[in-house]
């Protein structure tokens, strides 16, 4: 009953959202299209603008889905309120805060609820997916849960704005190492995982016949 | 628990996390960036490693310079 008021609020801004980019999804294995995420699930999204967060949430609407975003973010009281009301948590990205992955490893393990992180760290210009941050590595390792790739056309707007269009890649199991975590490896995987969100975005492309 | 111990358990943390360095003739002196090129993502894991090992968690904190600050911070820890 507690959390009553904030599904409501967090209801809102997915319709709102929902309603003002009418999100057209691409699959790449349509037999996910119909379920519900039932498994705890990293997504890993390309970051276009700000609203990519309720985009994303409007489309997994059924999926109680977490948010990984910057502590700055968090600076003003009132967004901050609005943003752990949409299940935002914060990461800090200028100290030195292990505390980020314990809490997002404990929302994968434990509530085994999806969590949905942007790890270019801020938006490309014109649908350019910058270098990924490697956080997103080191916490699909640790929680031990798939990815999901998602990849989020750049060009969409309000209302009457282009439709946003969104590309869902299959779940992929991260290579663990054996040898432990280096920052080598974590750095190749990242850099891997990169690659795979380019390929998700020429398959897009290839589903759409949008030009590039 | 003693710096020389800490400095040891820190050596072999090195090996996993940066296996190109040569953590034989790490001192409390050593810089992390300069002599063992610790970059934010190589510290993260060393955090994650040390944390791991020593069985605390770290509060945020501004990044450390050398070996002797996080052995210091770890000694503090552990000897609370």
């Amino acid at each position: 009953m507690k959390e009553f008021p904030a599904n409501i609020l967090r209801g809102f801004i997915l319709f709102l959202s929902w309603t003002l980019f009418r999100p057209k999804v691409y699959y790449k294995d349509k037999s996910i299209q119909k379920n519900k995420i039932t498994q705890p699930i990293l997504m890993v999204c390309n970051h276009t603008c700000h609203m990519d967060g309720p985009v994303i949430g409007s489309i997994f609407w059924k999926d109680k889905i977490h948010y990984l975003a910057a502590k700055d973010r968090f600076e003003s009281k009132p967004l901050a309120w609005l943003m752990r009301q949409c299940r935002c948590i914060p990461i800090d990205r200028r100290d030195l805060d292990t505390s980020w992955i314990h809490g997002a490893c404990n929302l994968l393990s434990t509530v085994k609820e999806p969590l949905c992180i942007f790890p270019e760290g801020r938006h490309g210009k014109n649908g350019e997916i910058l270098p990924f941050h490697s956080g997103v590595t080191m916490l699909a390792f640790i929680a031990r849960v798939p990815v999901l790739l998602v990849y989020i056309h750049h060009s969409y707007g309000f209302l009457f704005g282009k439709r946003a269009k969104v590309m869902v890649d299959i779940p992929r199991q991260i290579t663990i190492s054996p040898e432990g975590l280096s920052s080598d490896f974590v750095d190749h995987q990242t850099k891997e995982l990169r690659n795979q969100m380019l390929e998700l975005q020429q398959e897009f492309y290839r589903q759409t016949k949008i030009q590039s | 628990m003693e710096t020389n111990e800490i400095l040891d358990k820190l050596k072999e943390i090195l090996k996993v996390v940066k296996p190109q360095v040569d953590a034989t003739n790490v001192t409390v002196d050593t810089s992390l960036s300069k002599d063992l090129g610790i970059d934010s993502l190589s510290m993260m894991l060393l955090a994650l490693a040390i944390e791991d090992k020593f069985n605390f968690r770290f509060d945020t904190v501004k990044p450390f310079t050398t070996i002797g600050e996080v052995s210091d911070y770890i000694k503090a820890k552990v000897n609370k």
